[in-house]
Order: C-alpha cells, then structure tokens, then sequence
C-alpha cells in the first residue's frame, strides 16, 4: 500500500478563516482557540459549531466556568448562525461546572468522555478551557496538566471528533504552555486598540500539516458574527511591473493620445490633483468607457457620494450591472478590509477596471493602526489588483503648493505605472484647470500641459497652453517667442 | 404538563399524587436543565421560583442556601402531600409555569421549549397563554 493518508477539510463557515486555513479546518484536529475575553472566541467556536453541525455530524459544548451557560446561550442567540432548530438534535450543551469545581481531572475526563460516547459527536468543544486548568491548580494535588491534555486530544481524537478548546490566553502566555505541544492547531484573536479606535485581529500561529496565511488579519464582528478578510500576500514571483500590448481607453477625448495611445491594461494610474479638479470625474469617465468596452468595473468610493452627473452616471452604471460601488462611509477600516472585498467583488463580477477613490479618503477612514502602514498597504492594494489583470486608477487629493512639484503627498508616484496630475493656475484673473500626464512606464506619452474644462459631457481638453511659461508656479506668464504657427 | 403525572381517571387527584406529579415533573426538567446549566444553576432557578410563587403559596418551604437539590424537592413534596390537592396543583404548575417564564425571559421561549421538550416532550407550555405574576 503506498497510498497516504488524505486530510479532509472541513468548511468552518467563517467568511474568511478557511482562507487563512489553507482551505478548511482539518478533520479530526484538536484546536486551541485563544484570546483576551472579549475578543470573540465563544462566538467563532459558535459559528464553527453551527455552520457544521447536522444529524449525521453532531457537536457537543462543554461549558465550564468564566460566562454563566444561560448568558451565553442568551447572547449567542442574537447572531443569526444560532440555530434554534439544532438545538438538543445536533448541538448539546453539557455544563462540567460541578466536575470541574472539584479539580478533579479525572473526573472531568470521565465526564468528558461519557458525553461523547452519549452523543456520538463529530465536533467537541469546551469553553473555557482556562477554567479547568485553573480549577485544577487550585486542588490540593495539582494534576499533570500536559498528561491531561494529552489524554484528552487522544479519546477526542479515537472518538473521530474534530476538538477546540477555548480559553482566555495572550499570545506570549501560549509559548510555554504544554497545551501547544497538543494541539494541532493554535488560533488567536486579539484586540488592539489606538487612540479611539479598536481593531480586531486573527492570527493562525500554529496549524499541523497545513499552510496557513501567516501574520495578523483583521476581522470585524456584526450580526452574523465573525467576518475575516485575509491579509493579502505577494507571492514571491507575483508581478509588481506588467507589461502589455493592449491599451484600454480612458474615456476622456484626447486623453488616450496623451498617454500614447491609451492606459495599457493591467496597469496602474495615479490621478493626482486638488479639490474640485475633476479626479472623480474622470474617474467615472474610466469606468463608463469600460462599461462601452464590455469591461465590468468597481468604485471604492470614501469620499462624499458624487454628485451632479458624474453622481448620476456611476448609479446608472451600477443599476445596469455593469459596475459595483464598495461605498465606505464607516471609519476605523483596515485596510486588509478593504482589499479583501475589492478582490471578492472583482472575482465575484469579473471586472476589469477598478477606481479607488480616493487615497486621502481612504487614510482619513483607517484605524490609526493602519495608517502606520498606509504605504505598504497602498502597495499591496495596487499590486494584488494588478496582479489579478485588473487596471487600476487611484485618485489622490494634492494640495496645490506652486514652491513644491509633488505627485502624491504618500509617496506614493512610484508605486503606480503611470500618472496624471492636474492644477489649478492662474491665467487673466481666473482660475484655470490644468492637466499633464507625467509618466506611463516603458512608454512614450505627451509632455504637454493641457488646459481643460468640464461640462455636462464631462472633461473637455482644450489646446496645449504653449504660449505661457511657468505653469506650474501657478502664475504663469505669456512666453516672450510667439507659439509657433501651425 | 402536571396532568400527565397524574394518574387517569382520577377525579378530584389525591394530594400524593399532586405531590408525585409536581416533584417529578420538576426532576425531569431539573435532569435535562443540570446538563445544560449545572446543578447549582438548577438550584439557584428553582429558587427564585419558590421565591416568586411564596407571594401566593406562602407555605412553600424556601430552599436552603447550597443544599443538594434533591433536598429541596424531598421538603417540596412533603408539604405538598399535606395541602389539599386542588392548592398543591395550583403551587405546583405555578412553580413549573414561573421556571419555564423565566427561562424564556434569559434564552428565549423557543430555545426554552426545545430544551424542556426533552424533559415533558411536546407537553412545554406556551408562556404567550400563561397567566404572568405581576
């Protein structure tokens, strides 16, 4: 026989956390689910448990100590993955508070034990695990605990039950704990909380026989309990630099010869400008020109909703399907967040052209926590959607400061494939747009300054301003040479 | 769900077998109850139930503080076996209608129902039509 052993996966319905699982919880495993009370561990061992739980895979809660059983099942029900109906048919709770309150392993064991052979359980759970261990220090003789666990994780194990085990642990508690030599996997949340703002993170520090998504990932609690958005990872050979033979259009008239003949797709475009310049219209105009080309589209908008025709036109886009809005008005975002419904509506609809709108939106919604990280974030961002074949445009805000030529106030110029800015000058007493597309990666493109204007069509480009110098100072003067004659 | 208990045909029940009915009735609740809630959870339900049904029946026995909760249904059903049976029913499914009240109050009536189900089987009345202690 060379046949090996094939581990099976088990969905454990938390959006996100078979992701992070390297596809699913292995079946039979015994599980450590470890935190700050608080943190959402009765509720993920919940959700686990009700997602799986049917008559033929039946699953037993053991309630020790810590939260009393009837506040518990009082506050679980508010989720809607608590299932009424699975109650007592494939759920049952069993309390171990009077074993456990005698600090006798043994016995907790032997409870523990005849409960599964009752039942017949294909998952175990025990919250909280701290409880028992706790309960057996404070006994006269203080039982092995390791022999104990290890005890434990063999009859689940022989019994066929996948196993978590829930307690109120920090991460740097769990180093030398002999539960971890136990366990096959360990699954940490934690809280972190900056200023104001409290940010909840999930780390899979340990999993046997599987490749987990290293690192912290954010998550979010709401009524249907925990919802984790996998931290993106470059792949080693993942492409930061595309090159490509196709151009798509950008929507604007004239624009495309200004970028050489059109944006090449795949790539990203920086639109840098100040407020009130036109990003968000020609960033509406990008998406309409895809929707013309057959190319599903998405906008994450974090600034006010768009008004005026720009407001109009995304909504008639989206109502016909050809666009989806991520429309963030909440704040303390990660950007993880983010990222991760970006890429699942991009999957989900097959667009090919996202629009972030705006950066400084963006930064202003993050937990404090992520802005520390705001570039590397904004990186990550461009290059997953790239790397998924999606053209991206990026609109900034960028206060105008005629003593200072800056393209983003993030850095964030060279992290895009190309780039447009656009001004305000100062030409007669009026206030003038101004527009110049400043790079497009291994590709020839326009130099000029193009005066533009917008109307109910949107932007119009006007003639190059030739006959001006200093543009850019923002009070440009007429060039002393005539422009030359066409 | 006392009627259950009681033996048919008999008309009015004797007060042994209200006695019987009620403590009974309460073991199987307070079994099923002990493996969700433990015995000291059972315990402290049963006696706010005695406590709130004493506004009625003062001559229910209030349980004692961590006695074993056997204990306490033993004094249950003495006192009851020496009260005429139509007041012993009526202490009785007050006692059974205020822990299912209760319960429903923290964790829901429907989740009380399928918890109780296994205890009385489908015989779990529905608190909408109790009449409610003011």
């Amino acid at each position: 026989m060379t046949d090996k052993v094939s581990i099976q996966l088990i969905d454990s319905g938390v959006p996100g956390l078979d992701e992070l699982l390297g596809g699913g919880l292995p079946q039979y495993s015994f599980n450590l689910i470890a935190g700050e009370p608080g943190s959402g561990k009765t509720t993920l061992a919940h959700q686990i448990m009700f997602a799986q739980a049917a008559p033929e895979r039946k699953a037993l809660f053991f309630t020790v100590l810590g939260e009393p059983p009837l506040k518990m099942l009082r506050y679980q029900q508010q989720f809607t993955f608590f299932d009424l109906a699975k109650v007592n048919e494939s759920v049952r709770f069993v309390n171990l508070a009077d074993e456990v309150l005698e600090g006798d392993f043994n016995r907790v064991l032997a409870r523990i034990i005849a409960e599964v052979e009752a039942f017949s359980p294909a998952f175990v759970f025990v919250d909280s695990f701290r409880s028992v261990i706790e309960a057996g220090h404070r006994a006269e003789s203080a039982p092995n605990l390791q022999e104990f666990v290890q005890r434990l994780g063999m009859h689940l194990t022989s019994w066929q039950a996948t196993t978590f085990l829930v307690g109120e642990y920090q991460s740097s508690e769990l180093e030398s704990n002999p539960i971890l030599t136990v366990a096959d996997g360990l699954i940490v949340l934690t809280q972190n909380v900056r200023h104001n703002s409290m940010v909840r993170r999930i780390q899979i520090v340990k999993l046997r026989g599987r490749a987990q998504i290293p690192g912290l990932h954010s998550f979010r609690i709401d009524g249907t309990g925990l919802r984790i958005f996998p931290r993106a990872i470059l792949e080693p050979t993942f492409p930061t630099t595309l090159t490509s033979e196709r151009r798509i259009g950008i929507g604007v008239p004239g624009l495309d010869k200004m970028l050489g003949g059109g944006l090449p797709a795949g790539f990203s475009l920086l639109v840098a400008g100040p407020s009130g310049s036109g990003k968000t219209i020609l960033a509406t105009a990008f998406l309409a020109e895809g929707a013309r080309a057959g190319e599903p589209g998405i906008i994450a908008t974090f600034e006010k909703k768009p008004r005026g025709s720009s407001g109009g036109t995304l909504e008639s886009l989206r109502k016909a399907g050809k666009i989806g809005v991520i429309d963030t008005q909440g704040i303390d975002l990660s950007s993880d967040e983010t990222l991760y419904e970006l890429t699942v509506m991009v999957e989900k609809m097959g667009a090919k052209r996202v629009v972030i709108d705006s950066l400084s939106g963006l930064e202003l919604r993050l937990s404090p926590l992520f802005r520390e990280d705001f570039r590397e974030a904004m990186y990550r961002m461009v290059a997953v959607l790239t790397g998924m074949g999606v053209t991206v445009m990026v609109t900034t805000e960028l206060e105008d400061r005629y003593n200072d030529l800056r393209f983003s106030p993030y850095g964030a110029a060279f992290l895009t494939d190309a780039i447009i800015v656009q001004r305000y000058i100062e030409v007669d007493s009026r206030l003038k747009r101004v527009m110049a597309v400043v790079k497009v990666r291994t590709s020839n493109h326009s130099s000029e300054l193009r005066e533009f204007s917008i109307d109910d069509t949107g932007i119009v480009l006007g003639a190059p301003l030739v006959e001006y110098e200093g543009l850019l100072g923002g009070r440009p003067t007429l060039s002393r040479e005539p422009p030359p004659s066409r | 769900m006392l009627a259950a208990g009681l033996p048919a045909g008999e008309t009015p029940p004797n007060a042994d077998s209200v006695a019987e009915a009620v403590v009974d009735t309460w073991t199987r609740a307070a079994a099923e109850l002990a493996s969700v809630i433990g015995a000291e959870g059972v315990g402290a339900l049963y006696a706010r139930c005695v406590a709130l049904a004493r506004r009625t029946h003062l001559w229910l026995p209030a349980p004692e503080f961590a006695a074993p909760h056997a204990n306490a249904l033993v004094d249950l059903g003495r006192v009851l076996r020496e009260r005429p049976a139509a007041e012993g029913l009526e202490a009785g499914s007050e006692l059974l209608a205020t822990m299912t009240r209760l319960l429903g109050g923290m964790i829901g009536e429907a989740l009380t129902s399928r918890l109780l189900e296994s205890a009385w089987g489908r015989e779990v009345p529905d608190q909408s039509e109790q009449e409610r202690p003011r």
